[in-house]
């Protein structure tokens, strides 16, 4: 039964691809174009809580199949995004029971293109002191306690609170503490 | 509330993660604190620049992929080839939402969370309860046989010390336990922390040990597969964590829901206990500290059967025996919904009278209780009337339809029948579950009142603090979620929801009468309110009391629970 209720999915971001209006394409097709759409911020998502590229890779093919075989079983999907960085989540925290230990992202941030930022401060100083505090946010980002990143990080792409913890095997309560410790850290960071 | 919002409030606030009370106490607070609002776009302003942060700095800087990206395609065959026989995962999220009108959007998100969480929530509970009840079958002893557990057992501190292994051997058979320590430290205090937490009696790995560890964390159970083991984890709630739990996990092998291994996670040092044989021990080759244990028992089982069966037990030990009954019975959720009646009665000792349960429920009583001793388990025969749960039953008065006309403001906010009919599943079962643990609390209450409380002894008080302290955890819990799923209708019908202001605090004993009340009432006007009843209520006149019987119920189950910790 191919049931996709695609076309409600309003955390849609960019407008690039709406499988919504796709037409009569098959399963296969639509989970296709949503890998092609969405497998590199999935990807970043998994090496940005721990594993290293190869495996990333991987796990990201493995998020996108998980999301096919659901839809084939006719599990209506409310939000292909969500459910995908839900799946992406748990692939994560299972993949930290696996290997044990804390981990620290490694960013490449002297390459990054924070200096090519669009110039809507006032002065080139002020420019420059505010792109220094976007790339001592971003380290800090980094070397958030993996349960805090990854609170932040499904918090951006729209998880309440409740999914969030369902991911994390955490009370509600608990991951507003997390959110509110790592936005504290992060502050403290970007002085 | 006087007092600045703290970040994490603010925080909530701006996420809509507020409860309806807090959500209107904060607003208020907001709209007369300069301070709050300057800290609230302070805040705003922050996540702006972590967002910028992260999409701007962080991402980019992240390892690109080292190679280029393989075609799905092949893969999806595959998977699509595995058929249905696939199921990867047995957490994969399930999202059975129906297709909404734009009006019931609101709640269209509230459902769809619960749905999502309800699936794997579910899944694992399912795991856990039937790995429970078919590991106990397969430890049940009777007659003179006795069960030989051999376990090896790690412990890991947490801080300094090195990984110790050790081995030990639990015995079991029909009166009691014995865990065979031989001075080694590390099973010893294993043993230690089984009895503090109230499984003195069980097998390392027992369906009580599964069924009282996961409890004691009091968190939401997930599962997963790999193979064909499947791993529940259940994470510590504020309970769990009050006792130093933090995690427990456990290893089922295959379709058996055999418990291979147990991890019990304390803030202090984790307990890894895997099983190496569990069989049935020769009495001829038990250990002579083994069999001078099991005489002793054997013993004193005979002189109670002979005491049950003639001369009544003394009061005091019948007590202490009602409520070691009544504690392994809520250890297997038998005082929820099951209509059993417990009571001691002289000459009698304790009868469990089981005659309303369910037949899955009296065949998990049959192993623990029919050959207890001073216990008398009735399960089959007439019930007696009056053998049930509730009594109180209060009528609604018709207030403002005057007939059975649909509330049309109800109608417009959900926008179809669907709709309205999963809400109204979702929040009848809440309710449900919610007044379930209201009639237990109730039950102790009335069973042991304050001034007989006292009379027990130390360990059936601890026993009784540990159901009273389960059921208010749980009563918080399904209020909360209760509370989650009337909130976007309380702000999509823009109804004035009254405020329940705090009373002085009242005995647990007390509590549990008006918790029950306010319990039933709740339910009450939920089914008025959404269902086709004769009496029925628009949510207008319903939503205010119901809001402010849960802040009330939530009030007095954190009471019972912060009185009882004491």
């Amino acid at each position: 039964m191919e049931v996709m209720a695609l076309q409600r999915d309003r955390s849609w971001r960019g407008g690039s691809v709406c499988p919504g209006d796709l037409g009569a394409v098959s399963l296969e097709d639509r989970v296709t174009v949503l890998y092609e759409t969405h497998r590199e911020e999935i990807y970043r998502f998994l090496v940005g809580h721990g594993m290293s590229p190869g495996e990333a890779q991987d796990a990201t093919q493995d998020v996108f199949v998980d999301l096919y075989t659901a839809l084939k079983k006719g599990t209506a999907v409310e939000s292909p995004r969500a459910w995908l960085y839900t799946v992406a989540g748990r692939s994560a925290a299972d993949y930290w029971r696996r290997v044990k230990g804390g981990f620290r992202v490694q960013l490449e941030l002297e390459e990054s293109p924070a200096a090519l930022m669009p110039a809507d401060e006032p002065t080139p100083e002020e420019q420059a002191r505010r792109n220094q505090r976007l790339r001592r946010i971003a380290a800090g980002l980094g070397q958030l306690p993996k349960e805090q990143r990854m609170c932040i990080q499904l918090r951006m792409q729209g998880l309440r609170y409740r999914e969030i913890g369902a991911i994390l095997g955490a009370p509600t309560s608990t991951v507003a503490d997390w959110l509110a410790a790592a936005i504290t850290a992060l502050r403290e960071d970007g002085r | 509330m006087s007092e600045h919002l703290t970040q994490q409030q603010l925080l909530r606030h701006l996420d809509g993660e507020m409860r309806v009370l807090e959500e209107r106490k904060a607003e208020k607070h907001l709209r007369a604190c300069w301070s709050c609002q300057a800290e609230l776009g302070r805040l705003q302003a922050q996540i702006a620049e972590i967002l910028e942060a992260e999409q701007k700095v962080y991402e980019p800087a992240l390892p690109e992929p080292p190679r280029p990206w393989a075609r799905l395609e092949p893969k999806l065959a595959q998977a699509g080839a595995a058929g249905e026989s696939r199921e990867r995962a047995g957490w994969l999220p399930k999202l059975n939402v129906p297709r909404w009108a734009w009006g019931g959007a609101a709640a269209a998100v509230v459902i769809a969370w619960t749905t999502w969480l309800a699936a794997p929530v579910a899944l694992a509970k399912e795991a856990l309860r039937r790995a429970a009840v078919e590991t106990e079958q397969r430890q049940r002893v009777s007659g003179k046989a006795v069960l030989r557990q051999r376990v090896s057992v790690r412990r890991a501190r947490r801080q300094g010390a090195a990984v110790e292994n050790s081995s030990l051997s639990a015995y079991r058979w029909a009166q009691g336990s014995y865990w065979r320590l031989q001075d080694d430290p590390v099973g010893a205090e294993l043993r230690e922390r089984y009895a503090a937490n109230g499984m003195g009696e069980a097998l390392p790995l027992s369906g009580a040990a599964l069924e009282g560890w996961t409890r004691l964390t009091g968190g939401w159970a997930r599962a997963s597969r790999s193979g064909e083991t499947t791993s529940v984890e259940v994470a510590s709630a504020e309970a769990g964590l009050a006792r130093g739990l933090e995690r427990v996990s456990i290893e089922l092998e295959g379709g058996e829901y055999r418990v291979k291994a147990m991890t019990l996670s304390f803030r202090d040092a984790e307990f890894r206990i895997q099983e190496e044989e569990t069989v049935e021990a020769a009495r001829g080759e038990l250990p002579a500290d083994v069999l001078a244990k099991l005489g002793g028992e054997e013993r004193e089982a005979t002189a109670v059967a002979r005491q049950s069966a003639g001369v009544p037990a003394p009061a005091e030990n019948r007590d202490e025996l009602e409520m070691a009954v009544r504690y392994e019975l809520h250890g297997i959720g038998a005082d929820l919904g099951e209509g059993i009646e417990i009571t001691a009665r002289e000459g009698e000792g304790v009868v469990v009278d089981a005659r309303q349960s369910s037949e899955e429920m009296k065949a998990r009583l049959k192993p623990l209780l029919a050959e207890r001793a001073g216990v008398r388990l009735i399960l089959e025969g007439e019930p007696s009337k009056g053998n049930t749960q509730g009594g109180v039953s209060r009528v609604i008065p018709d207030k403002s339809t005057g007939g059975g006309s649909r509330d049309r403001k109800l109608s417009t906010y959900f926008g179809s029948a669907g709709a309205q009919e999963n809400f109204t599943r979702l929040a009848l079962a809440g309710s449900g579950n919610l007044l379930e643990h209201a009639y237990a609390w109730h039950e102790l209450a009335r069973r042991w009142p304050a001034e007989a409380e006292k009379g027990l002894t130390k360990t059936a008080q601890e026993q009784l603090k540990a159901i009273l302290r389960d059921h208010g955890r749980e009563i918080t819990a399904r209020v909360e979620e209760l509370e989650d799923l009337l909130h976007p209708m309380v702000k999509g019908m823009d109804v004035q929801a009254g405020e329940w202001q705090p009373t002085r605090p009242l005995e647990p004993q007390a509590n549990g009468e008006i918790a029950v009340t306010l319990a039933q009432r709740t339910d009450k006007l939920l089914r008025a309110m959404l269902t086709d009843s004769d009496q029925r209520v628009t949510a207008e006149a319903a939503l205010p009391e119901i809001v402010r019987n849960l802040q009330e119920l939530e009030w007095r189950a954190q009471q019972l629970r912060q009185s009882k910790r004491q």
